[in-house]
């Protein structure tokens, strides 16, 4: 039997009323914004009933709604857009590549300049630590809400409100946050992305750049909008400016379908459940000798745990225990800057439950880590 | 009376389809392609075209044209 505990991935199992929207998708949709055929109208209806549920979720309009392949592909969006004109930013030390790289990359052009703010167990100590890099020509604040490595929460509300006072444009990393805590964009947040297959339970192919409008992005690709074709440039509204080529009607379905059940049961809820599992683990791993686990007290954590157990290097470890059926992901998670900053340049394991994840198979894993560990001297 | 209003995208035009149908407006879209612009979107609706622009100007729907079907804005 498998069980995934990779959720900070991809989320899998799907709700069954996302698998049926999809599977409905299939049989019965065709594109959206191409032709005023019963086809064209049932996709383009089914595509602006998403924007609509998102914009509900998250607050915000509709049209301020563009649907992107995953939540790096919205990072790139607003982050290569912003940047466009230069400047600098400021990022935290535990961002995923998808911010650190088109930074870098950024930078490594000359187009750019930026920071890396250190990030504290104590919210206050972090903010501080990012109000110091904040300069004359600092334009964008790109943080995540909370690490894919180690599940520490930053104090985004708190940097939406200094982002504002100073006139900072604030991008959002929702990766693991969507569906867990309660993001909103009038946290100060002027572009929220995410993706669409981890805690919003949508399909793999799917993501989300919300704007609060203020600030207008450039197109990355440029292509069929299905509205002023006529004219050789991307249209100058959302979301048209930043969608072309056909959209991805079978992934919107998925991810409408997985939003309405994310609100069903409440991002309060799964919250907590999936943060009893993490709890539950930590108390395990806390008795097992040769375990250490990432976390540090007085922080608060999404629900990510991450783990090494002595004598095994991360992917051994997490090969061992898929023998026994248990999905974990080891090594650097994309993540090498929060790796760094935890001591862990060699990679860890990370568990991350899902709503559908159970106590016994967290203690059942927690039985097989304890396993490797009293092996792990005999291991190296 | 039916009022036709040019709209810049699909989205907007179902926004303001939505934004009708919560003031008692019934109202359909329209496909169209002109010279110059390309593909576009109308909202055919019965009813004032003064209603509908004020409806539609005061939730921030750009309307890029509106006039009734006899061609009177």
């Amino acid at each position: 039997m498998i069980v995934n505990f990779d959720n900070a991935a991809t989320t899998f199992p799907k709700p069954p009323a996302v698998q049926n929207a999809v599977a409905q998708a299939v049989r019965n949709y065709a594109s959206a914004g191409r032709g005023s055929h019963p086809l064209a109208k049932r996709g383009s209806a089914l595509v602006y009933k998403l924007r609509e549920e998102a914009a509900a979720f998250f607050g915000g309009e509709p049209e301020h709604v563009v649907l992107t392949m995953n939540c790096t592909h919205a990072l790139n969006l607003a982050i290569q857009g912003i940047c466009a004109g230069g400047g600098h930013v400021v990022i935290s030390r535990l961002e995923h590549n998808s911010v650190l790289r088109p930074v870098y990359a950024l930078a490594k052009a000359g187009r750019i300049t930026y920071s890396i703010a250190d990030v504290f167990p104590e919210k206050e100590r972090t903010l501080a630590a990012f109000r110091r890099l904040l300069r004359s020509d600092t334009k964008a604040v790109i943080c995540t809400f909370c690490s894919n490595v180690t599940g520490q929460i930053l104090p985004w509300r708190e940097l939406g409100v200094l982002c504002q006072e100073r006139g900072i444009c604030f991008i959002a990393d929702g990766a693991q946050a969507c569906g867990v805590l309660d993001v909103k964009l009038s946290d100060g947040i002027n572009f929220l992305c995410t993706a669409g297959h981890k805690g919003l339970y949508g399909i793999t192919g799917t993501g989300l750049l919300l704007s609060d409008g203020r600030y207008p992005l450039p197109p990355l690709m440029q292509g069929g909008s299905g509205s002023m074709s006529d004219l050789p440039e991307m249209p100058p509204f959302l979301p048209d400016a930043l969608e072309c080529g056909t959209l991805n009607i079978i992934g919107a379905a998925g991810l409408s379908a997985g939003l309405r059940f994310v609100q069903e049961k409440g991002t309060a809820a799964i919250l907590r459940h999936e943060s009893a599992l993490c709890d539950a683990l930590c108390k395990r791993l806390a008795d097992i000798p040769g375990v250490t686990v990432y976390r540090s007290p007085g922080a608060d954590y999404a629900p990510i745990v991450s783990f090494n157990i002595h004598g095994y290097p991360s992917e051994e470890a997490a090969a061992a225990l898929a023998e026994d059926g248990f999905c974990l992901r080891a090594g650097l998670h994309c993540a090498p800057l929060a790796h760094r900053a935890i001591g862990t340049e060699e990679g860890a394991v990370r568990f991350s439950p899902s709503v559908f994840s159970r106590m016994q198979d967290t203690s059942r894993l927690a039985d097989a880590i304890a396993r490797l560990a009293s092996n792990g001297k005999n291991h190296m | 009376m039916i009022c036709r209003a040019v709209l810049p995208s699909e989205t907007y035009a179902q926004k303001a389809q939505r934004v009708l149908a919560a003031n008692g407006y019934h109202s359909e879209i329209i496909r169209s392609t002109s010279r110059g612009v390309g593909c576009g979107y109308s909202l055919r609706t019965a009813g004032d075209c003064n209603a509908v622009r004020e409806l539609l100007r005061r939730e921030g729907i750009p309307v890029q044209n509106i006039r009734d079907e006899r061609g009177m804005p």
